[in-house]
């Protein structure tokens, strides 16, 4: 049993969050909220979005699992206007979800949650982080987006750097222990990652004012940040390029 | 004299200056002349059919037909039965494939007058069409075109008057599909590639304005066309062939035709999909080597591929074709050598064909991404072939999450 009401924007979090790892998700629903966990096509990136009962307006769920497409929450996203309130609801006998957006009632036919295999989220030890303001590295990846296609982050004792080098032109970015919110790194940390892949989740991050980052030398990275007005958390991990 | 721009150009974009290809002319020059010295032609179009692209919106338009009634007239316009023949006899036996007909603009396909709608009964017919047509006057003196995407053909004559001189045989799903006004044209060629009409007549089918929904029905120029329909056509399998699991191992898949070496990779990857080809030099177009490059990732790509153009759609479809076939999805790379054998351009039909072809040899098969590049390198005019391919640095240098 599924049946929730919730603002028009949280679900468009949820979309943007997951949407550009996987055209298709699996909700893992229980009687505290919802889970989704997905990893792409490639194995490159991972998401693992939890959303407690607190980000819904109304919230009823015992242990049931939907898997949607995602082109068709877009589509109901698009009906709704700022400030709308959706509801859904789980009819388990046809496998729908009737979702009603304003006056329009949308009876969405599921995938069956056994086709999308759920990954198992590797655990890793990452021996630095840095929480910084979201807005500070959407910049940087701004102008890294131009010249390159891989993003090299560094963490060292006293700093946060990004870098991007093309054929040509090379851009870097560095924040500074005062101007991050908090660092934590012991020895110097630096990796390299897919810019596509890490662009999109930092822009995912942008509802969220900070972002803490997770690193290790040639381990995947791992960006962490709140969602739904805090009531939600979101992990992204994402496999570095390891050159010979 | 051939320039470092001749290479992307390929006789299509003027970029030299020139109203003519010089490179082209000259290969022209060397190809026969079939003159028609009366003013009527009496001849089996194979069928096919021709939309220019020079004026558009107001193209010329019409049914190509050799100048006798031939038997097995379908020849003329089948490139899956040229695949081995030598260049010249591809260039003699299109020479003979006169283009006729006259201006019209492509909106007319939306309410087509009776001459328009005769040039569209012998795009959907399957059998050769008899066919008269009466020129305003004669062909003399004049060579046939040739050009990189499409096939060889004869000159261009203004009809006064065309007629079809017998019944036209069209397969009962063409006429099903083309008096369909409310289907896109997308899905309309999708609907008929499933139902086993050949991506050749699909293409003449798009180009004549038969397809899509009524009000918005347009003729496309026959070289467009061609790509257009690669493109879609490939676009429907990789849609089916992400639900599929990846191939189980590194295989490689050679052949060559007319001086066109291939040489396709299969990686266990999700989809993606890379061309290469290297213009050795001396090869047609090629002052020097010259490599070139296009890809797309999982989720395909929004622009054309302006360096590799047409043949990136054209070698596409018949990777998918076999992987469809194989139920299997997969990383592929795409390398084709070009030598000075390839002394004339035939058209994007030989990239097809022959990937096709190749795709239905055994490949080699390979535990390792390095084995399967090696055996490439081992094999390849270029030894640095790979360097130009970001797909397998790629491959080589991203770490899966699962790897940790």
């Amino acid at each position: 049993m599924f049946k929730a009401k919730l603002k028009a924007d949280v679900l468009k979090e949820i979309i943007e969050v997951t949407g550009h790892i996987v055209d298709e998700i699996v909700m893992d629903l229980d009687s505290e909220g919802l889970t989704i966990k997905a990893v792409d096509p490639s194995h490159v990136a991972m998401v693992d979005l939890m959303l407690t009962k607190n980000a819904f307006q109304e919230f009823e769920a015992d242990d049931v699992s939907i898997a949607v497409e995602m082109d068709k929450m877009r589509e109901v996203i698009k009906l709704a206007k700022a400030g709308d309130v959706i509801s859904m609801e789980h009819d388990s006998e046809r496998n729908r979800l009737i979702v009603t957006v304003g006056n329009i009632i949308r009876k969405m036919g599921l995938l069956s949650p056994s086709s999308i295999t759920s990954p198992k989220v590797p655990d890793l030890e990452l021996p630095a982080n840095v929480i910084l303001k979201t807005d500070e590295i959407k910049q940087g990846i701004k102008a890294a987006e131009s010249i390159s296609d891989h993003v090299t982050l560094i963490m060292e004792p006293e700093s946060f750097s990004m870098e991007a080098d093309g054929d040509t032109d090379e851009v870097k970015l560095k924040l500074t222990k005062d101007q991050l919110i908090e660092i934590s790194c012991k020895e110097r940390q630096r990796s390299m990652f897919p810019l596509d892949y890490f662009s999109n989740m930092v822009k995912a991050a942008t509802n969220s004012s900070s972002l803490k980052i997770l690193l290790g030398t040639d381990f995947p990275v791992r960006l962490e940040f709140t969602i739904a007005g805090g009531n939600g958390e979101v992990v992204y991990l994402l496999a570095p390029r390891i050159e010979d | 004299m051939v320039s470092p721009i001749c290479v992307i150009c390929k006789g299509s974009k003027h970029l030299c200056g020139e109203p003519t290809c010089e490179l082209l002319d000259s290969i022209r020059a060397r190809t026969p002349k079939i003159d028609i010295t009366s003013r009527e032609i009496i001849g089996s179009s194979p069928p096919s059919v021709f939309v220019g692209r020079y004026g558009y919106p107001k193209v010329k338009v019409g049914p190509m037909l050799p100048p006798t009634i031939v038997p097995l007239a379908g020849r003329l316009d089948s490139p899956a039965q040229w695949y081995g023949w030598e260049i010249e006899d591809v260039i003699g036996l299109r020479a003979s494939l006169f283009r006729t007909g006259g201006e019209i603009r492509v909106q007319e396909a939306s309410n087509p007058g009776r001459v328009l709608e005769s040039y569209q009964l012998v795009a959907m017919a399957d059998r050769p069409v008899d066919t008269e047509v009466l020129l305003k006057k004669p062909i003399v003196s004049r060579q046939p075109e040739l050009s990189f995407d499409m096939a060889p053909m004869g000159p261009f004559g203004e009809a006064e008057r065309t007629k079809l001189t017998e019944n036209v045989h069209v397969p009962r799903r063409v006429d099903y599909i083309a008096s369909d006004t409310d289907l896109k044209s997308v899905d309309g060629a999708v609907d008929l590639y499933d139902n086993r009409i050949s991506p050749y007549q699909i293409q003449k089918l798009l180009s004549m304005g038969l397809l899509g929904q009524g009000k918005k029905r347009r003729m496309v120029p026959t070289r467009w066309s061609i790509t257009a329909t690669d493109d879609i056509l490939g676009k429907a399998i990789i849609s089916e062939i992400k639900g599929y699991g990846t191939v189980d191992d590194y295989s490689v898949y050679t052949g060559d035709f007319a001086g066109n070496y291939f040489h396709i990779l299969l990686v266990p990857r999700p989809w993606s999909y890379e061309m290469m080809e290297t213009w050795l030099k001396g090869a047609f177009w090629a002052s020097e080597n010259t490599i070139l490059r296009d890809s797309e990732g999982y989720r395909g790509r929004k622009d054309y591929a302006s360096n590799i153009t047409g043949g990136y759609y054209a070698a596409r479809l018949p990777v998918l074709e076999h992987l469809k076939e194989m139920r299997r999805q997969a990383t592929v790379m795409v390398y084709r050598e070009i030598t000075e054998e390839y002394w004339a351009p035939l058209g994007v039909w030989v990239i097809r064909e022959t990937v096709r072809e190749v795709m239905k040899s055994p490949p080699k098969r390979f535990d390792t991404l390095q084995k399967a590049i090696d055996f490439i390198t081992s094999r390849a005019r270029v030894k640095n072939w790979l360097n130009s391919s970001e797909l397998l640095r790629e491959l080589a240098t991203q770490r899966t999450l699962f790897d940790f």
